[in-house]
């Protein structure tokens, strides 16, 4: 008896051409590419936005721009970086990954992934056309704050839609990837087999999905505070603007998380394998994981000590927020110890991923300092925050998508990289970044409030050397560009395997990736 | 499945309904919505993760086997008469159609599946049942 098993897949074999290809798409590699070239280009919106912020603070006084267009670009250099960059690039690779490390043939609902991805253009032309109307974009910081977000012009209600369609966007990513970790695995693909990139994925989307609707209800609330004469935190009405900031952070702190735990899982694939080692405590990793994102739940508050709250609160929100180095310093130590006595090579996505180990662990300790709540109340709302929270998003999650493009490049266009370019812009990026990042640590503990256009003349200095890093940093950035755009030109073939030995699906694929792959599901022994 | 879809509703409806209780009630609504989406993505999945299509090729017998969602259907044809056919499909997304059987009888299989996986498929199917076909006496003289 002979037997043969059409085994089901999803109806993306349609394969147009031009345009269309990428309006149309359903396919897992496609949707993962416009997503993460959109991520690329907010990265440079949103970097163009900071280098405005740079050339102001450059020196004292006001020479570039005037405060109330100052107030917007950091208005909008968060929002863009945060849900234009950040965000998309991790659901970027989660798209050309997923499917790929766990052996399915595509994501489970590859219809509602180009939804999810097309959402997000539209998203952010009105985002960013809010600074085009009367009284400009808007100016109070990402957090919207009530009651000054109440009180802001036409751009408030725009952000408001653009928020909702991007939280729209990240919700249907979240399902989906949700549906497919569940339902896609191949044969043998336990839950405590599946790659660590894939539990941090799945974790993220848990968390997507718990918050994205208190974002949604608190900036809904708001609209109506502006519009509809309710008064949920319009002082003037009764409402409570304190309430405001519990409700966003309590979504804010696990976005943070949300931002991260995506890196922790790029890098924990780039480790063992530049270091020829299997992940050490990888079950460990994975609690971990689970640990801070648990945690994440319970911390919000720390964003807010000098709000106002009871001892006991600011107590609870201390200690909870501490608790949090523990499962993270089980993930350091792991990455450290898959390194130790290893077979070390360093070509440039292990620099990435070592040099993310570094930087966020000391972005990890400047959040411990930042806990403790008598300190919080002399850091709060300084250049300490800001350095802080720059060593944690972009030396962690940007520079691990860095390293994780590097990494899988050579399996996407089936070419390697230019190994030297890619270590120039590595050692360019990292250099550039601790001259931008590590003196407004000291401006911070020297006083210095954040959003601020002008400043006292003792703070020049550090400024002087955040601002030429900056713009180095920008400038290293088009390097990546070229890296990219060279790599996909051409180069040298890469192999099947691409690097020595790596584990995992995607790399018993041919590079480049075919179109389908797993068509038919392999076994996991 | 519906664990999964428990869990997040748990979860979400305690978030939602902690606000609730202090008067921010428009969280509520959003999540109820995203409740009803994460289920209706575990029901489309689940259902399409039991279809399948199942080719038997016996002696004298091709049997093909359909199950879709609950309903299964069952279509035999002599195996000496099988055929395989391939037919313009309705539109771009399917752009033919691999069709199996005998005496102007003809299911349509694999509809899900790419060109070229249809072409194997096709090929498959012919060898299976050429591999054990007997041999035709020959009565003819040269």
């Amino acid at each position: 008896m002979a037997t043969a098993d059409a085994a089901h897949h999803d109806e993306h074999h349609a394969h147009p051409t031009g345009i269309l290809r990428w309006i149309t798409t359903t396919n897992h590699k496609d949707i993962g590419t416009l997503y993460l070239l959109f991520s690329l280009t907010m990265f440079m919106v949103g970097g163009l936005m900071a280098l405005v912020i740079r050339a102001e603070l450059f020196q004292p006084g006001l020479q570039v721009v005037d405060p109330h267009f100052f107030n917007q670009m950091t208005t909008m250099h968060a929002l863009v970086m945060i849900f234009g960059a950040v965000m998309p690039g991790f659901v970027g690779f989660a798209n050309w990954m997923l499917p790929m490390m766990i052996g399915a043939p595509d994501m489970a609902l590859p219809r509602l992934n180009n939804w999810s991805f097309w959402i997000l253009p539209f998203a952010f032309t009105m985002l960013l056309s809010s600074l085009l109307t009367a009284g400009g974009g808007p100016a109070s910081g990402w957090t919207l704050y009530a009651p000054l977000s109440i009180q802001g012009g036409m751009s408030v209600d725009m952000t408001i839609f653009a928020i909702h369609m991007m939280g729209v966007s990240s919700i249907l990513g979240a399902i989906n990837v949700i549906v497919t970790i569940f339902n896609m695995r191949a044969p043998g693909m336990t839950l405590l087999k599946m790659p660590l990139f894939v539990w941090t994925w799945l974790i993220t989307a848990f968390l997507l999905i718990a918050v994205m609707p208190v974002l949604a209800g608190v900036v809904t609330m708001l609209l109506t505070d502006r519009h509809f004469d309710t008064a949920f935190f319009n002082p003037a009405g009764g409402g409570d603007p304190v309430m405001f900031q519990h409700i966003f952070w309590f979504f804010g702190h696990p976005e943070v998380y949300i931002l991260i735990l995506p890196a922790f899982g790029i890098i924990s694939e780039i480790i063992p394998t530049f270091s020829r080692k299997p992940l050490f405590g990888y079950t460990t990793m994975v609690l971990a994981t689970a640990g801070i994102a648990f945690l994440s739940f319970i911390v919000w508050a720390h964003h807010m000590f000098t709000v106002g709250m009871p001892l006991a609160g600011e107590l609870f929100f201390m200690y909870s927020t501490m608790l949090i180095a523990v499962p993270t310093g089980v993930k350091v130590f792991n990455w450290v110890s898959t390194m130790w006595r290893g077979s070390l090579t360093f070509e440039t996505p292990m620099l990435f991923a070592i040099a993310v180990v570094f930087l966020f662990t000391i972005g990890g300790f400047s959040g411990l300092m930042l806990a403790i709540t008598p300190a919080d109340f002399q850091y709060h709302d300084t250049y300490f925050v800001v350095a802080h929270f720059h060593y944690v998003l972009f030396s962690g999650s940007i520079m691990a998508m860095m390293g994780g493009a590097y990494y899988w490049l050579p399996k996407w266009t089936g070419h390697m990289y230019d190994e030297k370019l890619g270590k120039t812009h590595f050692w360019l990026n990292t250099i550039f970044f601790n001259i931008t990042f590590f003196p407004q640590h000291f401006l911070g503990l020297a006083g210095m409030p954040r959003r601020i256009p002008d400043y006292a003349l003792q703070f020049t200095e550090f400024n002087v050397i955040s601002s030429i890093g900056a713009f180095g940093l920008g400038l290293s950035q088009l390097l990546f560009v070229y890296v990219v755009i060279k790599c996909v030109r051409g180069g040298e073939k890469a192999s099947d395997e691409v690097w020595e030995q790596p584990r995992g699906l995607e790399w018993t694929v041919p590079s480049p990736a075919p179109y389908h792959t797993f068509e038919t599901p392999p076994r996991v022994a | 499945m519906a664990v999964v879809v428990i869990c997040f509703s748990v979860l979400a409806v305690t978030i939602s309904l902690s606000f609730f209780t202090l008067g921010y009630w428009l969280i509520l609504p959003f999540a109820g919505l995203e409740i009803l989406a994460v289920a209706a993505a575990m029901v489309v999945t689940v259902r399409g993760t039991t279809d399948y299509e199942l080719i038997t090729v016996k002696e004298q017998k091709v049997t093909i086997t359909q199950r879709q969602g609950k309903r299964t259907v069952t279509h035999d044809f002599q195996r000496y008469w099988t055929r395989i056919r391939r037919e313009r499909g309705a539109n771009r997304l399917h752009p033919t159609h691999l069709l199996v059987g005998s005496h102007g009888r003809f299911v349509a299989i694999g509809s899900v599946l790419t060109e070229e996986v249809k072409d194997k498929l096709a090929q498959q199917i012919k060898d299976a049942i050429r591999y054990h076909r007997p041999e035709v006496h020959n009565n003819v003289s040269e």
